[in-house]
């Protein structure tokens, strides 16, 4: 029975492990493609022969970016924007998200709350009104204006505040006892054991901030001060509808040569752009451990 | 119970207290946005009174007369909206503020040109921010584009200063003589008889379609450029299944379309439907047919034929099966690779798409005439020439007659005849781009004839400075000492086998190309209506050209006119009454 | 000991007076104070302009001074040809990718969770997390290639397996079917990431005792693991509902072509169409307004559904 039992499960682990580790692949081939294309040869490109391996091997597109004063630049305002926005964000989710997951009787207001916060990600009045609010509260081509606008990013809120909430009240209760208020319970005993959720939305804040590009293009009134992902979108940009929003074509003809090589840089621009993020995933997974958590309060 | 009622109570006290502040916040911006407005309004009747009053007169420091070089003295500054390119260069550390340009109108001028913002013009990046200027009412004094949305609502809301009287005053002869040249361009920067803006100038004769071919492939298989629309399906047939590459592979498409059909610089049906007598380019071709009636190009009863042999070539298979999810640089993959050697498209082939197979396998393409088709005369359609950037003058800006200035320094110094010098420092590499006023003279309508003529004599003595290089580089490729890709490009619109002769010699004096009638200025029904007539015109041609019934094309007029098509004739035939 | 003095608590608790609860309550309503401003000027402050729905929006006439028409603007949005059409493509492919979006990240986290070697594990993981990071501009050509019917891998695939070439982006039957398993497949390893934190939480000691009852890894897991994480999946599952209208625009936009605007045209496509011709500020808002209130009615009714048979308050 026992060995039955184990050798079913082992057939099931094998299968597991196979079927997983394929969908894995499926996910990285793309990838795989971009960083190709950037280590090709135009040519090569341009025929459309790259496939997962480099052909005609050449660094020339990294170097090319580093010579590129705009890309280093929009690089260094995304830097600044993670380290504030991030900051600013996970600030703003523990100080909303701890009193929101007290229970109605504890925080009378709290559904009234919740609503306000909740409504937000429904309703947006789209690019005018936005940039208004921004234009008036003093924000234009600052770096406040992508961090302070978004800086309650209500869904994070709403995790760790389901978090909170799942943890035991005696947890609390107890802290109540020994007479700490509610700055210290919070500081001292729910971020403690709260890391893989706050690991969590420190990510997501992560990504957002470094994947945003609209408010960029919107707030910023020099594209000295793009960020990176805006100063992206402004060189990957199809010869189509490049030739279409220029209509002054002959002189334009220049160009054209340049952005056929285009694809090389483009694909090496992208790749470097998003190694911090595969940087930072790895960084938050050890706190992804095991929850000792409920076990040491519940004994 | 009661403890209920009480909390409900709070909450809708609560909202509503929400909801005054957020109103009060949102007047208050509104009010701003008013203010600044009406202020605008008040600056605009201000300065135009002023202007009937004492027109010479203007503000402080300034030279008394018209000169139209005349230097200020304390500088004025001048601010700008800059749409920028990924693109463009700086050069020995340059900047937005401080570059060629720059330094140039302020030693000659006394104009010290600063940047109100900058953003990108190949997204939507320039066009955000100028809609946003516009809203927030914080143009910069000199500022530009092509929607005459934004035109006419600037000039509605006084935004926009008259520059009538400053252009009679100040232009310089090569700006007075330009007026008279393009008179379309003129027209659409001239609302209610006042000029209130410095166009771009248009000529867009130089959009005829042509049919690109390489030379090997037609080598190869021992052909000939197709004359008829018969031969031409002949080899496309060839170039299909006869291997015209020689690797002994079925890796070849007949004839490169894009998913779009009729948008775009080439792989384009255009030429195509010209052969049938439909003038087609992008959505946009409006016109009086024979009859003198108002019309849409594609419900020419040409159309339902063109895509009749469409429809037998793509069951065929010399029609690329899976065109329908290709865009045009997946088209330029196919050319760059040596898999497509026949398109219609523009006269700067050799630039590009063709450019790609040139530098992979040095294969040269040529440009012929669109094939002709017994019982049609073939036509082209281009774009009206009333349509194209304007450079506008903020109504509050206190000397208007400075943008007047940089064009006519900007025409002294970038003109057909500078030299090698001043053409590297001022114009090539986008350098262009860093001045407030660019003067684009179509170059292929003008510089094709000269340079043909002087290929012909072979001699360049005539020529403008500017062009001697040109000319150069061409007899060069010709005699195979430059084998550049930059030279093949210019050699291929301009050489005597190259496309502007074709357009200039052939298509022009035939009156083979139809100009729109619907310029900037369009009426609501088509503003409104063009997304969803688009729609039904694409999806109606994909799906006949893919096998269904050649008789939805009668469908297809229908469910057009329905859908506000009939309207928009309607409007325009009034808008753009017969002559 | 414990027990009895948490007693006490209680009932002291249930006698203080409202000027001690409003005291202790005071912190709380502080701690809220700076996001809250921050979301009333930024959110609500901006969200007066849902008003320009209900306008001639005129950018240089502002708010208050443009021509009010009342619902003209929802009457023109919904007299457009296909509107209806664009509308049921749009519900079936973001409804199904709701469905895909919340079940595939669940399903791979239990199935990550079995394994016992973190390097495993954290390998997996983050191999998953890629296609999150590439945008649609760059996935598009890649799958356009993968899936070409004439020399693409997967139909290179299904003809080992005798079946006819599936020409997946040009045919009008295969292309929502493509959007939906792309996009999941594009998000489901980011998905993951948040019922993995949730994993975490699971107390050991419930497997632990679990095993000593004799149940089975499958009993663990229906008994344990999914009861662990129910609360996170519930929450996932109403705030989705945000999307109910949204099929995805990067995507589709970037893949869709005129031989499947029957099935692939969406809501957001067509407003783009819409604008990108002249800036229609008044119909693309108007179109924004529609679908915020549908998707305030999803949530509504998921939150209330949530409420009466999980027991479950979200917010």
């Amino acid at each position: 029975m026992n060995i039955k039992a184990s050798l079913s499960r082992k057939a099931f682990l094998a299968i597991n492990f196979i079927v997983l580790s394929i969908l894995a692949l499926l996910c990285v081939l793309p990838f795989v493609n971009l960083l190709a294309i950037s280590f090709s040869s135009k040519e090569a490109v341009t025929s459309g022969k790259v496939g997962f391996l480099p052909i005609g091997f050449t660094a020339s597109s990294y170097s090319f970016i580093m010579h590129s004063p705009a890309f280093l630049k929009s690089m260094g305002v995304s830097i600044a924007r993670v380290a504030l926005g991030v900051s600013v964000n996970l600030l703003l989710v523990i100080l909303t998200a701890y009193p929101l997951s007290k229970s109605t009787r504890q925080f009378r207001a709290r559904t009234f709350y919740s609503w306000v916060y909740v409504l937000t990600i429904l309703f947006s009045a789209g690019l005018i009104p936005s940039y208004m609010v921004v234009r008036y509260t003093g924000l234009l081509d600052s770096i406040w204006a992508l961090v302070l606008p978004g800086g309650l990013p209500v869904f994070n809120m709403l995790v760790v505040m389901n978090y909170f909430r799942s943890l035991p009240p005696e947890l609390e209760e107890a802290a109540y006892i020994d007479g700490a208020g509610h700055i210290s319970t919070l500081v001292k005993i729910f971020l403690p054991v709260s890391t893989p959720t706050i690991a969590t939305v420190t990510l997501f804040s992560f990504v957002f901030h470094w994947n945003s590009w609209f408010d960029g293009m919107i707030y910023m009134r020099m594209v000295d001060h793009y960020p990176l992902q805006t100063y992206l979108r402004t060189v990957v940009i199809n010869p189509e509808a490049f030739f279409r929003n220029t209509s002054n074509l002959n002189s334009d003809l220049q160009i054209l040569l340049g952005l056929v090589s285009a694809r090389t840089t483009n694909a090496a621009q992208l790749f470097l752009a998003t190694v911090p993020i595969l940087m930072v995933y790895p960084f938050l997974q050890k706190y992804f451990t095991t929850g000792l958590v409920m076990g040491s309060v519940k004994g | 119970m009661k403890q209920k009622r009480s909390s409900s109570l709070k909450r809708i006290v609560g909202l509503s207290l929400a909801f005054l502040l957020a109103a009060s916040l949102a007047a208050c911006a509104s009010n701003n946005g008013t203010n600044a407005s009406s202020d605008q309004s008040a600056a605009t009747d201000a300065s135009s009174s002023e202007s009937d009053t004492t027109t010479s007169d203007t503000s402080s420091g300034q030279p008394a007369d018209n000169d139209p070089y005349g230097k200020y003295d304390p500088p004025i500054n001048l601010s700008w909206g800059i749409n920028t390119s990924a693109v463009q260069q700086f050069k020995d550390g340059d900047t937005y503020e401080n570059n060629i340009w720059t330094r140039k109108y302020l030693e000659d001028l006394g104009i010290n040109v600063t940047v109100a913002f900058t953003a990108d013009g190949s997204t939507e990046a320039y066009r955000n921010q100028m809609n946003l200027a516009l809203a927030s009412g914080d143009l910069p004094d000199v500022f530009k584009t092509n929607d005459y949305v934004f035109i006419k609502q600037a000039y509605d809301a006084g935004y926009l200063a008259d520059l009538s009287q400053v252009y009679k005053d100040y232009a310089n002869d090569f700006m007075a003589m330009v007026q008279p040249k393009y008179p379309d361009s003129y027209d659409y920067a001239t609302i209610d008889g006042k000029l209130i803006g410095i166009p771009q100038l248009q000529d867009n004769s130089q959009f005829g379609i042509l049919l690109w071919i390489r030379d090997d492939w037609l080598a190869n298989l021992g052909k000939e450029a197709p004359k008829t629309v018969d031969e031409l399906v002949a080899l496309a047939r060839a170039f299909t299944f006869d291997d015209p590459d020689g690797n002994g592979v079925d890796d070849t498409f007949g004839l490169g379309i894009n998913k779009n059909l009729v948008t775009s610089n080439y792989c384009t049906l255009l030429g195509f439907i010209g052969s049938f007598g439909v003038p087609g380019f992008d959505h946009s071709i409006y016109y009086r047919n024979d009859a003198g009636e108002m019309t849409f190009s594609y419900l020419e009863p040409g159309m339902k034929d063109a895509l009749a042999v469409l429809q037998s070539m793509y069951a065929e298979g010399i029609i690329d099966r899976e065109f329908s999810v290709k865009d045009t640089a997946m088209l330029e993959q196919d050319i760059g690779s040596g898999k497509l050697g026949m398109a219609f498209g523009m006269q700067w082939g050799t630039w590009l798409p063709w450019n790609l197979a040139f530098q992979n396998e040095q294969a040269i393409a040529h440009p012929y005439p669109i094939p002709t088709q017994e019982g049609y005369t073939a036509r082209m359609g281009i774009q009206s020439n009333a349509f194209g950037d304007i450079t506008m003058v903020n109504a509050n800006y206190k000397n208007p007659e400075a943008l007047v200035k940089l064009y006519n320094v900007y025409s002294d110094t970038v003109n057909p005849d500078m030299d090698d010098e001043t053409y590297a420092i001022y114009d090539a590499d986008e350098q262009y781009r860093f001045s407030p006023a660019v003067i684009n003279e179509p170059q292929e309508p003008t510089y094709g004839p000269w340079l043909k003529e002087a290929q012909l004599k072979n001699d360049a003595s005539d020529l403008p400075r500017n062009l001697i290089t040109r000319f150069n580089t061409i007899k060069d490729f010709d005699a195979g000492s430059n084998t550049g890709s930059d030279a093949y490009g210019l050699w291929g619109q301009y050489s005597l086998g190259g496309s502007m002769p074709i357009i200039n010699d052939f298509y022009v004096p035939n009156n083979m190309l139809i100009q729109s009638v619907v310029g900037g200025v369009q009426p609501d029904s088509l503003v409104k209506n063009s997304s969803v007539l688009e729609k039904i015109t694409l999806q109606a041609f994909t799906e006949i050209i893919m096998g269904a019934d050649i008789d939805n094309f009668d469908k297809y007029v229908q469910d057009w006119l329905a859908a506000g098509g009939q309207q928009v004739l309607e409007d325009l035939d009034k808008q753009y009454p017969a002559e | 000991m414990n027990t009895k003095k948490i007693a006490n608590h209680k009932k002291t608790f249930a006698r203080q007076g409202k000027v001690d609860r409003a005291l202790r309550e005071l912190p709380l309503h502080l701690m809220l104070l700076p996001s809250l401003l921050l979301v009333l000027i930024y959110s609500y402050g901006s969200m007066a302009g849902v008003g320009i729905a209900f306008q001639n929006f005129v950018p240089t006439k502002g708010l208050f001074d443009s021509e009010w028409v009342g619902m003209a603007n929802f009457k023109t949005l919904f007299s457009l040809p296909d509107m209806w059409q664009v509308i049921s493509n749009t519900l079936f492919i973001s409804i199904s990718k709701m469905i895909g979006g919340v079940i595939a990240p669940v399903v791979f986290a239990l199935l990550l969770n079995e394994f016992r070697s973190s390097a495993i594990r954290r390998s997996l993981q983050t191999m998953v997390y890629l296609p999150n990071f590439l945008s649609w501009v760059i996935l598009a050509g890649i799958f356009i290639d993968l899936l070409s019917p004439s020399n693409g891998i997967v139909n290179a695939g299904l003809k080992a397996f005798g079946i006819e070439p599936i020409f997946f982006l040009g045919d009008k039957k295969w292309f929502p079917i493509t959007m939906i398993v792309t996009d999941i497949w594009k998000g489901f390893g980011f998905g993951s990431v948040i019922y993995l934190a949730a994993l975490t939480g699971i107390d050991p000691s419930l497997y632990e005792s679990a095993v000593i009852d004799g149940a089975n890894r499958w009993k663990q897991t229906l008994h344990i693991t999914l009861p662990g994480i129910t609360s996170t999946i519930i929450l996932m599952t109403v705030l989705s509902m945000a999307n109910v209208l949204n099929g995805g625009f990067d995507q589709i936009y970037n893949m869709y072509n005129p031989s499947v605007y029957a099935t692939g045209d969406i809501l957001d496509t067509m407003v783009y169409r819409l604008g990108i011709e002249q800036v229609q500020y008044s119909l693309a808002t108007a179109a924004g307004l529609f679908k915020s209130v549908v998707s305030l009615v999803f949530i509504l009714a998921s939150y209330y559904l949530a409420g009466k048979f999980a027991g479950y308050r979200i917010f």
